[in-house]
Formats: C-alpha cells, structure tokens, sequence
C-alpha cells in the first residue's frame, strides 16, 4: 500500500475502522485456526 | 575513591551471595550419591526394593531405600480434646500463607517502585515503596510467628505425613530453614538501611538488598510449593508406590511450575490489594489534604498493580487447571464437574466483586483529571458488558431443586439460562470482562491528557475496529465452537480465546503508547480528589482476593480427597473425608474474619508508630 492510500485512510476514521476491524479479524481468524490445526482440529467443525 | 572501591566489592559480594541462594536449591540434586542412584533406579526399580529390605548394608551398595508410604490407621493421628486436627491445620496452613504470600508479593512490586524511583528521580516513589515495605515488616513476624504453629500443628496432629515428607525433602527442608535466615536478614537490611543507603552507588547496594530479598522469598515459595504439589501428583515412585527418586526428581513433580506460576501471579495481585486496603485505610483517616493526596496515590498504584496481575491471571488458573486435567482426568473432574463444581459459582460471583470494584476504581479515579469529561459517557457502556458477563460468569449449570421445582421447570436444567451454566459461556464471559477492565484502563490513562500525533483520530478509529473484529472472534468461538461442536472443539476453542484476548492486550497497549508519545496534559492531577466509596472498592478488592484465595486453596488441596500424598498415602484419619461445603465455606470465612483482623492490627500498628505523644511533666527536666 503506498504512502497516499494509507494518508487516506487516515483521514477517514470509517475508513480507519474498516481497516482496523479487517486487518484485526483476519489475524484472529488465522490465529484461530492454527491454534486449532495445533490441536489436530479444524476450525470449521467436521463432525 | 578507597571508599568506591569497598562499595563495589559489597554489591560484588551481595551478587555472589545471591547466585549462592539461586545455587543452594540445586546442591541437594549435585549430590554424587542420590545422582548415582537417580541413574540406577529406573534400570532396576527391583533391585532398589530389595536394596530397602537388605537394610543398611544393601543401601551402600545401591543407595537410599525406597521410602515407601506408611498404612495407618485413626489410633495413629493424635488427637487433643476440644481440638479437630484437620481443621487446626486448616486454618493456621492458611493464615500462613496468606501473610506468606503478602509478605513475598510486597517486596517484588517495592523492588520495582524502588527502581523507578531511581530511573525517574522522583523521591514520591521512593518514599511510597518504603512505605509499603513498612507495611510488610509486621506481617513479616506474623508469617513467622503462623509458619512455626503451622510446623507445630503438622507434627502434633500428622507425625507419620511429616515424617513420610521429611525422609523425601529432607535436605530441601533445611535449605527452607537457612533460606528463611537469608530472607529476614536481607528483608531488615533493606527496610532498616533504607535511609542510610540513599543516593548514588549506595542506592545500587540497596536496589541489590532488595532483589536479594526477593530471590530468597521466591526461592523459599518455590521449595514449600514443591512439598504441596508433591502431595498432589508425586513423582519418583516406582510400580510399587516406593519413593525412589531424590529431591530434584520429587522437586520436579508435574503441577509444581503451573502453581509457581499461578501463585507469583496471584500473590502480586493479593499484595497489591492488601496494601491498597492500607493506602485506603490512611485515606479515611487523612486530617489533611496533602495526606489525602498521598494516600490516594498510593491506592492508585496499588491497585494499578492488583488489575496488571488480575489480568493474566485467569490464564495462570486454566493453565494450571489444564495440567490437573492432563496429570489425572479424575482430580479434574473432581475439582470441576464433582462437588466442589458449586464452589467455582462462589468464585464467580468474587470474581466478578474483584473485576467490578477493581473497574469502578478507575471509573472514580478519572475524577482526579479535569479532563475525563470527555470519556465519563463511555463508561456506562462497559458497565452494561462487565455486568452482564458477570451474571453469566455465575449462572450454574445445574441447580439444586425440590422435586416440585424440577417437575415445574421439566427438567434438572433451566430452559433459556441452562445454556449459560456450561465452560464456553464462562470463557466467553472472562474474557469480554478482562477486556472491558482493559479498556476502562485506557480510558483511566487517557483522562487527563491529549494526544498531539496527526493519526489520533485514525487512531482511535483503528483500536475500536480491533476491540470490536476481538469481540466477534471471542463470540464466535464461544457460541460456535461452545454449542453447535463437541467437547473437544469446545475446550480447544478456550485456547485461541484466551489468546485473542491476549493480542488485545498487547496491541492496545503499544497502538496507545504510541498515540500518546508526547501528549500533552489537560491540567495538573488533582490527588486526593475522588469520592470516599471509592475506597470501599480498595477494600472490596482486599477482602474478595482474601476469601478467594482460601476457598480455591481449599479446592485445590480437597481433591486429594481421602489421600494424603493422591494415590500413594492414604489418610486413615476420622477427618478422611470431604466436608460439606457449607463447613467448608464457613471455616475459609473464619479464617479470611481472623485474618482481616490481624491486617487491621497491623495497618493500626503502622499509625501507632508514627504516633507521638508529649509527656509533659513526667520526665525530669535537665
């Protein structure tokens, strides 16, 4: 992302919140799933 | 410059007296013969045995017999008229290590006061870590004083455990005896010479006392930690149930690091709330406003210190919890879905007093800072969430009913609130609480001071998407993973949960320290300035840590159940049994009133020395 993308998305908190929340909610969703793959699991259940 | 010289041999001699202590706990496993033996006993666990039976001269040949745990029976516990063996070391087991754990938390957060103070050069911190550490000298000669009745108490009604423990740990026994020597010797070092060893290097001589002090008091936690979880799950028996390892082999029992761990954490916040008890007990009684400022400060570092180790310390408690579980699935069931499940719910509730009071002390806080206007209308909104997690947090999952009750509800469940009685919910429930508390804290800090970065807007924009993408993933794996899996997704859902929480820790805390790198301050704190309630909170906080540590230390030593060391020695006594949990409840309630008192006499003993009163006419003049 190049410096003028992202000065955008500092000037618009919604904008901002969007990022936040969609950056945030990938880590934790990958976070989620390793930390099930570590417990032989999957994230999604199987059955 | 002969002076400077002498000076850095003292902290040189100090450091290497410190390695000394750290050394003394591994010398017993430096032993040639117990490692000669540690080396033969699994080959030959046979031949051990036999080397016990063949007396001393087998036991030359292939080291220490196997120790193995004696039969008894009721006539082998002494008893005492008017006295119950059980509930004597009950109650004294526990006095000890409330003061135990006050006295070895206190030093650890005055080192850090100390240290700060030094970084910063503000006196205030100084004066503030003394302070606290004036605190603890008294209840230093109560520990003392309850560890020798404790010992007492042990030997009079259990002979046959102490001496089946003594012929285990014998040598790690007389290193506690010689560490508590080092201990108090450092501990009156460092309070005494607090104002003598003041400025330059004697300020580093006196920052050295204390972390020599702190390395003795936890050396000494982790030894007597040691002979608890031994008698939780013992380590180093052979087929038979003979002891066959040595001290370090005993030492290194499964669950000794998981209540190291959660025991340093937990102590922390006990000595934080405790000494907050104190700074809100000088408050009340402040006549002047500066003292009422001071006061106030020290009950907001207090507390500052009780919420940074509550925090983590629920994981501290899964993690533990977690090894009970993988150690023997029967003591974890016992200890979460038997009888003493029904304690947990009175846990939750204190959990919930300690969140609640600890976050409607920063809420009052903000009051100090003409500033905090501009969040007040925040707070309602985590009021709602923590209050709302909260009676989740203590809703059982089944209840006690007439059969008439449960005729009228259909069934041992509630319809709708049954589903909030099971561990997905719970863990849900923690962690919104843990991060409500966490954002009342960034609001604590940010009510006095104005962010000067261009991004603040952007900022803050970028941290509520993080709390709010946080909250959706703690709910999704709750309700998810909680009721629409199996078990096993279930309890393996509470990991990345609990690690979620944690990345919203971290994160929020480096985003906000950089949003406020250079702010500028609304205006001077006004210390002093908060409402009197809130130090009811302080006191609420003291008193719930207290009653919360003897009822989940109850819990913890219960689920041995009728075993004196689990599976291996048995109890035969007229006490080997679980106790209802009413006398179970009333008995930790007892003690927590006993104990109160004595943290009363003793905040009342630190007003009386600062006390003088002028005789006039009873000395003779000249």
């Amino acid at each position: 992302m190049g410096g003028t993308e992202m000065d955008k998305i500092l000037e618009n908190v919604w904008l901002a919140f969007a990022a936040g929340f969609g950056a945030f909610i990938v880590v934790f969703l990958l976070l989620d799933f390793i930390m099930m793959k570590m417990q032989g699991l999957s994230l999604i259940f199987s059955g | 410059m002969r002076l400077r010289y002498l000076a850095k041999i003292g902290g040189m001699s100090l450091l290497l007296a410190l390695l000394m202590s750290l050394f003394a706990v591994d010398l017993p496993g430096l032993d040639a013969s117990s490692v000669a033996f540690a080396e033969e006993a699994p080959a030959a666990p046979e031949a051990a045995a036999a080397a016990g039976e063949t007396g001393a001269e087998g036991e030359e040949a292939a080291g220490p017999a196997p120790i193995v745990a004696p039969k008894l029976t009721a006539e082998d516990y002494p008893t005492i008229p008017g006295f119950n063996g059980r509930v004597v070391v009950w109650m004294v087991a526990q006095l000890h290590l409330w003061f135990a754990a006050f006295v070895l938390a206190v030093p650890i957060f005055v080192f850090i006061i100390e240290a700060i103070g030094m970084k910063t050069r503000d006196k205030r911190y100084d004066d503030m870590a003394y302070e606290f550490i004036k605190v603890s000298i008294t209840a230093f000669s109560l520990t003392a004083i309850l560890g020798g009745l404790l010992f007492f108490s042990l030997m009079i009604f259990y002979p046959h455990l102490m001496g089946y423990l003594i012929k285990i740990f014998d040598d790690s026994m007389l290193y506690y005896a010689l560490l508590f020597f080092a201990e108090s010797a450092f501990l009156y070092l460092y309070y005494y010479g607090w104002h003598w060893l003041q400025g330059g290097f004697k300020k580093w001589v006196h920052l050295t006392l204390g972390l020599l002090l702190n390395a003795a008091g936890s050396t000494l936690m982790l030894l007597a930690n040691s002979w608890t979880t031994f008698m939780m799950s013992p380590s180093g028996m052979d087929a038979s149930g003979a002891f066959v390892g040595d001290i370090t082999t005993a030492m290194g029992n499964f669950l000794w690091n998981p209540i190291n761990i959660h025991r340093i954490v937990a102590n922390v916040a006990f000595g934080g709330g405790v000494v907050g008890a104190y700074a809100a007990f000088k408050f009340l009684s402040a006549k002047t406003r500066e003292l009422r400022a001071h006061y106030d400060w020290m009950g907001y570092t207090a507390n500052i210190i009780a919420i940074s180790a509550l925090l983590p310390l629920p994981f501290a408690g899964y993690y533990l919890t977690a090894e009970i579980y993988m150690y023997s699935q029967q003591m974890g069931i016992t200890l979460m879905g038997g009888i003493f499940a029904w304690l947990f719910i009175i846990q939750a509730v204190l959990i919930g007093a300690l969140f609640l009071s600890a976050n409607y002390y920063l809420w009052c806080g903000m009051g100090r800072s003409d500033g905090a206007g501009r969040y007040t209308k925040y707070i309602k909104y985590i009021a709602i969430v923590i209050v709302a997690a909260f009676l989740v947090w203590f809703t059982p999952h089944t209840l006690i009913l007439t059969n008439a009750e449960q005729k009228a509800l259909g069934g041992q469940y509630h319809p709708y609130l049954g589903a909030l009685g099971i561990m997905p919910a719970k863990n849900t429930a923690v962690n919104l609480m843990i991060n409500c508390t966490l954002l009342s804290f960034i609001l604590f800090r940010r009510a006095n001071r104005v962010p000067t970065v261009s991004w603040a807007k952007a900022g803050n924009a970028i941290m509520i998407g993080m709390f709010a993408a946080g909250a959706v993933n703690i709910l999704f794996l709750g309700i998810y993973h909680g009721y629409f899996t199996n078990t096993v997704y279930k309890v393996a859902a509470s990991i990345p949960q609990v690690l979620t929480t944690f990345v919203l820790i971290v994160m929020s805390l480096i985003i906000d320290s950089r949003m406020y790198k250079g702010a500028k301050e609304v205006g001077p704190m006004h210390w002093g300035r908060i409402p009197n309630r809130a130090q009811y909170a302080l006191f609420i906080l003291a008193v719930s840590f207290t009653w919360l540590m003897g009822l989940m230390g109850y819990i913890r030593s219960g689920i041995r159940q009728h075993w004196h060391v689990k599976d291996i020695f048995r109890d035969a006594s007229p006490d080997a049994f679980t106790p209802t949990l009413g006398f179970a409840a009333d008995v930790v309630s007892i003690a927590t009133l006993i104990f109160m008192a004595m943290v009363i006499f003793v905040f009342w003993l630190s007003q009386v020395s600062a006390t003088k009163t002028a005789a006039t006419g009873y000395w003779k003049e000249g």
